[in-house]
């Protein structure tokens, strides 16, 4: 097994002239836990637009699983193995938790295999562990539109984590979290990359240290530098440009 | 099955109905029933899916015309309309219409036609919303258009009339009529089970999922644009398959029945009955029906004030429609039930 398990390669985004990343280089392990830093308008959620293929670049390559899945359709790279959780909680408030979860199972999903489709008594205990994982066992029954801003938040990492993927993307998932929540969201994270590898986008730097091994910094399009927190808060450039800014402010 | 009394019960009313009812207002239930064949079709893209057309009338017409064409080759070799134009010869692309196991699959292949005709470039560009509305509208002013414009083969504004027999069989008789309302009445019952059978599969939530958030739902895996178009397809067949069954209960079928307003109304008949609810769809399409009639015999001058009104005053006070309304009585009873064996176990 290749131990690599996404490979950014000179990613250029041109949005009408204005780079917003620019020769991106960035690769992942299997199994790696790697956050994403960088101030606003950093290009964060662009990086994770690009590999889950809603931005197509302008030149470079995402190479997943040794192959290149630029330019792919968004469902298409889904099913390579690769899950998004946006940034505000996108679940399907009519359904019920149970059928939210139901519907993020990994299986054929084409129309006539969801007409003929029958939930079979290993994706049950499936759902059901998942929910238990994120604390959501006790509203199976409920519909998804009436749980709380972190519950949401929950159900759609399970939704993701359900899929099995390889490569699970998160874009500032503690964002609207009371402390307790966040402290859950950072355990629930570290557990999901114990079988997949997770790549964070986040703004609150407390709880990048918290959870973090390996942070990337990016800045205006381009990567800044890259290692534990701990290095990458005492790089002078950062310091410069990201953290140092943000004492002032 | 407890939850199924209330349709159950109105399939039955519909089926005895003959019994009951005079000629004349067995022709209206019987047009209002195919009606409901239409609703369940806009019920489908609109309540589950949340893609509202407002041109699908276009499809209840397009199999309007099939079967229109159909039953007038069966009086006439050359329709009166193409005679006083001065045609000599059937067009080509009429001549399989003789023909009923020709024209009925048509009635619905058609649409479906259409329907893939429009859905395949918008839904590929992620037209959707009030957009694909607006196209929808569109669609239907092309149509009617393009159906009086071309009245050498379409009869123009006046459409194909004086439809007179079907199958061999006198579109004047009662008991013919009998036989084709009750024709339509078990189609009704089984595009509702077949609507059914659609909502409450996998494929049902999924409709839903598309309404809540199809971005979501992509990023699940899942590919909108086939479901959507599958959704559109089925919905158009299905108008197509209710116009086929509303035209010899009706004796007519023109330009005017295809328009925006007819699409208009079609939506009225689900918003009044219940979106994303096929009982309700079937229950709107009859009641606002009915409620159309009797408005218009018993106010003739301003019979339309009184239906606007209704539409209106449904809208802003129940948005769940006829459903809602019942839906929320029968949870009330509920609780009173559950409240009154309370009281008598404590009264023991």
């Amino acid at each position: 097994m290749q131990k690599q398990i996404v490979d950014l390669q000179n990613i250029t985004v041109d949005f009408d002239g204005f780079k917003a990343l620019n020769k991106v280089n960035l690769s992942m392990n299997r199994g790696e836990l790697r956050v994403l830093i960088g101030p606003n308008g950093a290009g964060k959620s662009t990086v994770l637009d690009v590999i889950s293929g809603k931005v197509k670049p302008k030149y470079g390559k995402v190479v997943f699983k040794d192959k290149n899945i630029c330019g792919k359709s968004e469902h298409r790279i889904v099913r390579q193995g690769i899950s998004r959780k946006f940034q505000t909680p996108t679940i399907f408030g009519n359904l019920k938790v149970y059928e939210n979860m139901e519907l993020s199972l990994r299986r054929r999903k084409g129309v006539f295999s969801s007409m003929t489709f029958k939930v079979k008594s290993y994706d049950k205990d499936k759902i059901h562990s998942v929910l238990n994982l994120v604390g959501l066992n006790d509203k199976v029954d409920i519909r998804a539109g009436i749980l709380s801003h972190g519950e949401k938040q929950w159900l759609e990492l399970g939704m993701s984590i359900i899929q099995e993927p390889l490569l699970l993307l998160v874009d500032e998932p503690v964002a609207g979290m009371t402390g307790k929540e966040r402290e859950m969201t950072g355990q629930l994270l570290q557990k999901i990359s114990q079988q997949s590898s997770v790549l964070v986008v986040e703004h609150d730097m407390e709880f990048v240290r918290r959870i973090a091994k390996k942070v990337t910094v990016l800045h205006e399009g381009m990567i800044l530098c890259e290692g534990t927190m701990d290095e990458v808060q005492n790089d002078p450039i950062v310091v410069k440009v990201y953290l140092g800014r943000g004492e002032e402010g | 099955m407890k939850k199924e009394k209330l349709i159950i019960t109105i399939f039955l009313l519909l089926l005895v109905a003959p019994i009951f009812l005079s000629e004349f207002r067995l022709n209206l239930l019987g047009k209002y029933v195919s009606f409901g064949i239409a609703a369940l079709a806009i019920d489908l893209l609109w309540g589950y899916t949340g893609i509202l057309s407002l041109g699908h009338a276009v499809f209840f017409g397009l199999g309007g015309y099939c079967m229109g064409a159909y039953i007038k080759l069966q009086t006439e070799t050359l329709p009166d309309f193409m005679m006083w134009c001065g045609m000599t010869e059937l067009p080509w692309f009429w001549k399989p219409f003789q023909y009923f196991w020709f024209a009925l699959p048509m009635a619905i292949i058609l649409p479906i036609f259409i329907s893939l005709l429009i859905g395949i470039p918008t839904f590929r560009v992620g037209i959707k919303g009030v957009y694909f509305t607006i196209l929808t509208q569109a669609l239907a002013l092309i149509f009617v258009t393009f159906f009086i414009g071309q009245q050498l083969y379409t009869g123009g504004t006046n459409g194909i009339t004086n439809l007179q027999s079907i199958l061999g069989f006198s579109l004047s008789d009662t008991k013919v009529m009998q036989v084709i309302y009750l024709i339509t009445v078990v189609i009704l019952i089984i595009s509702f089970l077949f609507c059914r059978f659609l909502v409450k599969s996998n494929l049902g939530r999924t409709l839903i999922a598309i309404r809540d958030s199809e971005n979501r739902l992509k990023f699940l895996g899942y590919n909108p644009m086939t479901y959507k178009l599958f959704v559109f397809a089925v919905s158009a067949g299905l108008a197509g398959l209710a116009g086929a069954l509303f035209v010899p209960q009706v004796g007519i079928i023109s330009p005017s029945l295809m328009g925006i307003l007819p699409s208009v109304e079609m939506a009225i008949w689900v918003a009044v009955g219940g979106r994303g609810n096929l009982k309700g769809a079937i229950i709107g399409a009859i009641v606002v029906n009915f409620a159309k009639s009797f408005f218009s015999e018993t106010f003739p001058e301003i019979w339309l004030y009184f239906f606007g009104l209704l539409f209106v005053l449904v809208v802003l006070l129940f948005p769940k429609g006829i459903m809602g309304i019942i839906n929320n009585m029968v949870n009330k009873l509920k609780i009173i039930k559950k409240n009154r064996i309370i009281h008598a176990k404590a009264d023991c």
